[in-house]
């Protein structure tokens, strides 16, 4: 008979987009999905009839959740019934003193891992469950340090934990270990939490598998995300990956270079995102290229006219003026003395100067032709 | 730079037109559309063509296609110029091709230069550029001359403004000045803290409101925290409490019981020992009779008559000890006999003082004694003898009067003695003469007659006689005189010598008559007659003393004597004095001593009958006191024996009588007014009620307490108290954590609210720093600028005003700040704005400055000509043939090509300018 784990981890409830620039409403329907999809997760559960549920850690955000996302998970478990759940706490939801954990009644069916250090919970006769607790958002044990299971049965291990291995980049790691360690403990599987980005490893024949985020959490974000679903069958054990993304998000790069005219330049973009849309999709457009002096620059205007069948549309500027600088610094008038002083500035000056000294030197020689910087008076 | 030909095939309208240009004055005339503009045009196109950048504008290509000739094909030229340095060149375009061929060669030599420039697209080559040193723009806004700019010469801030904005931006559009302005107006749309209503300080104001509002969200949630953290700590304490208040419960239910089944045994205990005090206590009833305030009178009468027995035996042996004193004392006085005896005559104060006055008389004969006795030795030593001393102090006063006055003689006759003696002193220094004086006449006398005996005897004559009678006479006269003199002298020295004589015989007779009268005195004199007389004065005095001491103390004596004879003491002395004296205060004191004690033996006799009479009254109120108890014992030691085993009997009964009472309040209260059946009910309710508790805590069965169930009551209310408060605060607790975040937006938004105000901030603030940075650098640029700039216009307008008008004006000032134009006026000689000069003369500094400009805008410094399009369309016909002449002069320094249509002009021109110096090409 086969022992079915449904995993999954890294929703982050009420988490913040500060970050990505989004606007508030498509924030709030983003944020809203994530309950979407743990909803879906409960349905999958019930759908494959698992055995257990097990989730690898940031199930939510502590710095940021309220009680009614304590009652939405309580109120979602419940639904399993007899099925049980098994959180362990990570980084973003730690059991600290005011956890969500600790205020909501859970139904009997979730268990809690309370410590910082691997505790066993019995799924069955032959399978044993290890999971621990992360007790604080800073905590830098090493759970897999001199540990080895007791006895010859399955040992899975439930850790939100770093593979530093692999570990993505800017990522903070946080219980490290490496893959190695999990075998030699005696663990026949790893299901894990911190990754966003989803993965089963080593490819081929896995013994530990990131499901990733429900839904990608970062612009661009790729992998899995979703969930695993973990068979033991016998001493078999094998892993599914299973996709719960309704999220996509798409990257274009628009010249500008050769166009005259604003509406040019919202067609190429129109022209660049042709095929990609959808009301779940995130798209990045940066215009790149040297602006046609006839073209009346309007970041404003451009936001405004961009295609609406997206989830949201990121416009990012990174053209340049169309000034001639070769020749406006050979000039023997005040200009080109500017145009002097200021390439030279430019030149001595640190990275955060630069950005301001450019825009300098554009402000100025628009200052000549009366342009303004402001398209809306 | 020159140009020197143009040659163009087709451009425009302008067909097949070769032009070769005058170095000094060109005058292209044509009516309105006859091509002049084209024709400048052609020199603008011929020069830079119509592309500046890498890529082809509209506005480029507009251009390009706008010169398109519409009627052949050919649309190319080619011009032929001169720099600075005699360098020709000459540029070959064809505009019909789009790329726009485009070659330059070298107009001496045919070379093709073109591969030694930039070439781009679109004929966009760089040979003008680095020839002019200068881009099209400012080529064209430096080298042509608009109407409009001619025209707004009406003010020196027209003129500056066209010069300036050349300087600073190589058009006539904008200056520095104005794009800083700009730049200015472009931060104040920015904004800064004070301008609510802009930009900045909007997103500023935005980006604090939602910082206000993650501020109040994060306080709440440190308070939903708090709030959680101590509903958990409440309710792990309810749940410790919850299970002490079973805890008490089962206790106090157990106690209880426990308690009534000790009460019941002890009720029954009680009884049992009621009923044994209640026998015994009917048995001592009697003694009850007796009341305690006749007790406590009948102990105190005991106790009193106790004192009194006390004290009289003290008293008795206080009396004993004092006779043994008295006796004693009475036995030491007996022996003092001669004291008694003395004492009957005086007292010892009055021996004391008569002891006292006779050594004082005694000390006072001794002193006395001793000093007539010392006067006596020092007499001695001076060989005084005592009789003779007498003898001087007896003499009377009449025979010591004589002794003065004989002394007193004896000194007169000393004194006249002693003042003959100084006269004749006297006497004898005062000789008249010396002896050489004395000498000196005899020998003058003798002279004088040596001299008169030959004079008479040897001449005689008259005069001879006369002269030597003289001599003998004078001699002689003189002889006389010193003769009387020294016979006076002497005369008085013998007398003088007798008085003398006869003094000194009298004093010695006196004087040895006076002696021999002091004689027996022996003394001198009478000083020391007198001298002695003292001294024994003196030696009198002590004696006298001495005397009057013994008198004294002969009388004291006499006294004492008068008593102390009495015990056979017949003379004094210090010793005797004071021994009696002893033993005369020893017996005053022994005998005061014994009075004393004899004193307080009495008085301690008469205490002890007053302490007797008292005890006897004590003794009779004690016996009836007893009787009235019931005692008629008459001994009272007997009737204290029966009296304290009365107040036993009544002590026992009274303590009997309070337990009794004692132990029925102790059963009264046992079952707190409860019936027996009642108490039997509650008993049964209580079992039943620990038998469920027990029944759903089993782990409570066991449990035991040493406190009472009262206590155990108490603590459990109080522990009750406690957890309903508790629980209300728990109820409190999850109300606040309930709705304390309601009020508050998901902090995600307003997180991500904040990120984006915080965005625009930055943006905002970025672009003000950038536009701050575009104002100060141009401002700095543009004054160093404009300062390095002055004096070049002021030497190359200066230069060319003074060649213009031939001297008049020379010196030129350029305010580099304002650029307004000073000149030197030589009528005054002072420096005057150019406002305040003609306007032809403004027009002149205006074109210099032109012309000075587009030399400084040329990197290579290159004299440009000076292309002017009918800039004096509205000029009078003065002014117009004002600046004709300028121009003309201009021209010996400057190109000039000027564009009009005015006939005037070339009217001019043909008459006024060499033909050498000028061309004029008509277009038609």
């Amino acid at each position: 008979m086969t022992f079915k784990i449904l995993h999954f981890a890294d929703v982050h409830l009420d988490i913040s987009f500060a970050g990505m620039g989004f606007p508030l409403e498509v924030a709030r329907r983003y944020r809203e999905s994530l309950r979407g999809a743990v909803k879906r997760l409960m349905d999958l559960a019930l759908e494959e009839a698992v055995s257990c549920v097990t989730v690898g850690g940031d199930l939510y955000e502590q710095e940021r959740f309220t009680a009614d996302t304590g009652n939405f998970l309580a109120e979602q478990f419940t639904r399993l019934d007899s099925v049980p759940v098994f959180i362990v706490p990570g980084n973003h939801d730690p059991l600290v003193p005011d956890s969500i954990y600790k205020q909501v009644k859970w139904p009997e069916n979730v268990t809690i891992f309370q410590h910082p250090k691997l505790e066993p919970y019995p799924l069955n006769e032959a399978v044993v469950l290890w999971g621990l607790a992360h007790p604080s958002p800073s905590w830098r044990g090493k759970p897999l340090e001199n540990f080895h299971v007791p006895d010859e049965r399955i040992h899975i291990l439930l850790l939100h934990g770093s593979d530093m291995s692999n570990v993505p980049a800017g990522k903070v790691t946080h219980a490290p270990f490496l893959p190695e360690q999990i075998r030699k403990a005696g663990f026949r599987f790893a299901l894990l939490g911190h990754y966003h980005q989803g993965r089963l490893t080593p490819e081929g024949n896995p013994f530990m598998a990131y499901p990733g985020s429900p839904e990608p959490l970062a612009f661009g974000e790729t992998g899995l995300h979703g969930a695993v679903l973990l068979e033991v069958t016998g001493s078999t054990v094998q892993a599914h990956p299973i996709s719960t993304q309704t999220y996509q998000s798409v990257r274009e790069q628009v010249d500008v270079s050769q166009l005259t005219n604003r509406d040019a330049v919202l067609t190429k973009i129109q022209e660049a995102l042709e095929d990609k849309a959808g009301e779940r999709v995130l798209a990045q457009v940066t215009l790149v290229g040297t602006r046609h002096p006839d073209v009346i620059w309007d970041m404003a205007l451009f936001n405004e006219n961009l295609p609406k069948n997206f989830l949201h549309i990121f416009l990012e500027d990174e053209t340049l003026p169309a000034f001639p600088l070769e020749d406006l610094k050979e000039e023997k008038t005040v200009r080109g003395e500017f145009v002097r002083k200021l390439l030279d500035d430019i030149e001595k000056a640190s990275d955060d100067q630069k950005e301001v000294f450019k825009d300098a030197l554009t402000y100025g020689l628009f200052a000549f032709e009366k342009k303004e910087i402001f398209a809306d008076n | 730079m020159k140009l020197l030909q143009l040659n163009i095939q087709g451009f425009g309208k302008l067909k097949s037109l070769k032009i070769d240009f005058s170095p000094k004055l060109n005058l292209i005339w044509g009516l309105n559309e006859a091509g002049k503009s084209t024709l400048q045009q052609a020199i603008l196109a011929a020069f830079y063509g119509f592309y500046q950048g890498s890529r082809a504008t509209t506005a480029e290509k507009q251009q390009h296609l706008r010169f398109k000739p519409w009627t052949h094909a050919d649309f190319d030229l080619q011009l032929v110029y001169e720099l600075g340095d005699g360098h020709q060149f000459e540029i070959v375009r064809n505009f019909a091709d789009d790329d726009i061929p485009t070659k330059i060669f070298d107009a001496v030599t045919g070379k093709d230069l073109t591969p030694q420039f930039k070439i781009r697209r679109h004929g966009n080559i760089s040979s003008a550029r680095e020839h002019l040193g200068m881009s099209r723009e400012i080529f064209e806004a430096t080298v042509f001359v608009r109407q409009a700019e001619v025209k707004s010469l009406q003010n020196n801030a027209g003129l500056v403004n066209e010069i300036v904005s050349l300087l600073d931006s190589g058009t006539t559009r904008a200056s520095a000045e104005e794009a800083i302005a700009f730049l200015e107006g472009q931060i104040a749309r920015v904004g800064s803290d004070r301008a609510r209503v802009k930009r900045l300080p909007m997103a500023q104001e935005w980006l604090k409101k939602i910082q206000e509002e993650r501020e109040m969200l994060l306080r709440d949630r440190d308070s939903l925290r708090e709030a959680v953290l101590k509903k958990q700590d409440l309710e792990k304490t309810l749940q410790k409490d919850r299970t002490k208040l079973l805890q008490f419960q089962y206790l106090i239910l157990d106690k209880r019981m426990a308690e009534l089944a000790q009460n019941f045994k002890r009720s029954e205990a009680i009884r049992r020992r009621l009923k044994e005090l209640r026998e015994n206590y009917s048995e001592l009833e009697g003694a009850g009779q007796v009341s305690d305030s006749l007790r406590e009178g009948i102990v105190r009468k005991f106790q009193t008559l106790e004192n009194q027995k006390e004290q009289i035996g003290e008293i008795r042996e206080k009396i004993k000890q004092q006779q043994t004193i008295v006796e004693q004392l009475a036995r030491e006085l007996a022996e003092y006999t001669d004291m008694r005896k003395l004492s009957e005559f005086l007292t010892y104060e009055e021996f004391d003082r008569l002891q006292t006055r006779w050594n004082v008389a005694d000390r006072a004969l001794k002193r006395d004694q001793d000093e007539y006795e010392k006067e006596l030795n020092r007499l001695s030593t001076q060989n005084l003898d005592a009789d003779r001393l007498q003898k001087i102090y007896q003499l009377s006063s009449e025979e010591t009067q004589g002794f003065r006055e004989q002394e007193e003689e004896l000194g007169r006759l000393d004194r006249e003695i002693q003042s003959l003696e100084l006269e004749q002193r006297e006497l004898a220094g005062k000789e008249p003469f010396t002896k050489s004086v004395k000498l000196g006449i005899v020998g003058l006398a003798f002279l004088g007659v040596l001299l008169a005996v030959p004079l008479i005897l040897f001449h005689l004559t008259a005069t001879g006689v006369i002269l030597g009678a003289f001599l003998i006479t004078l001699s002689a006269g003189v002889s006389l005189y010193f003769s009387g003199m020294q016979n006076k002298h002497e005369k008085n020295r013998m007398a003088l010598k007798h008085d003398l004589h006869e003094i000194v015989t009298e004093k010695m007779e006196k004087e040895a008559f006076y002696k021999h009268a002091l004689q027996p005195f022996g003394v001198k004199d009478f000083k020391d007659l007198l001298e002695k007389r003292l001294q024994f004065e003196s030696l009198s005095r002590k004696i006298d003393a001495v005397a009057r001491s013994r008198e004294g103390l002969a009388a004291v004596e006499f006294q004492l004597l008068k008593y102390l004879g009495s015990i056979d003491i017949q003379s004094l002395s210090e010793e005797v004095l004071q021994n009696v004296g002893a033993q005369f205060k020893s017996f005053f004191e022994l005998k005061n001593q014994f009075d004393r004690e004899k004193r307080l033996l009495e008085e301690t006799r008469k205490d002890l009958a007053r302490v007797q009479d008292r005890s006897e009254l004590t003794t009779d109120s004690l016996l009836e006191r007893l009787q009235e108890a019931g005692i008629n014992e008459k001994d009272p030691d007997k009737a204290l024996l029966q009296f304290k085993a009365l107040v036993e009997k009544k002590k026992e009964c009274d303590r009997l009588g309070r337990e009794i009472e004692k132990l029925q309040s102790e059963l009264n209260g046992l079952f707190a007014g409860k019936s027996e059946a009642e108490l039997l009910e509650q008993q049964e309710a209580w079992t039943r009620r620990r038998d469920t508790l027990l029944a759903h805590h089993p782990e409570l069965k066991g449990l035991s307490s040493g406190w009472s169930s009262q206590k155990l009551l108490t603590e459990y209310e109080t522990l009750d108290q406690k957890r309903q408060e508790m629980e209300k605060e728990v109820e409190r607790l999850e109300a606040t954590i309930q709705t304390v975040l309601t009020s508050h937006r998901p902090q995600a938004e307003i997180e991500e609210e904040l990120a984006a105000a915080e965005k625009e901030v930055r943006r905002l603030l970025k672009v003000r720093h950038a536009l701050e940075k575009a104002r100060d650098t141009l401002r700095e640029v543009m004054e160093s600028y404009h300062r390095d700039m002055a004096p070049f216009l002021n030497q190359t307008v200066g230069r060319g005003i003074q060649a213009v008008t031939r001297g008049r004006y020379k010196d030129v000032r350029i305010d580099p700040q304002t650029f307004t134009i000073h000149l030197v006026v030589p009528e005054t000689g002072d420096m005057q704005p150019s406002d305040r000069l003609s306007l032809g003369t403004q027009e002149q500094l205006y074109l210099l400055l032109r012309v000075a400009v587009a030399k400084h805008l040329s990197e290579n410094a290159e004299s440009l000509p000076l292309i002017l399009d009918d800039p004096f369309v509205h000029f009078d016909h003065n002014r117009l043939e004002n600046v004709l002449v300028f121009l003309k002069q201009l021209s010996e320094q400057n190109q000039i090509i000027v564009f009009t249509k005015d006939r005037a002009i070339h009217r001019w021109v043909e008459k006024n300018v060499k033909p050498e110096d000028h061309i004029i090409l008509e277009l038609k």
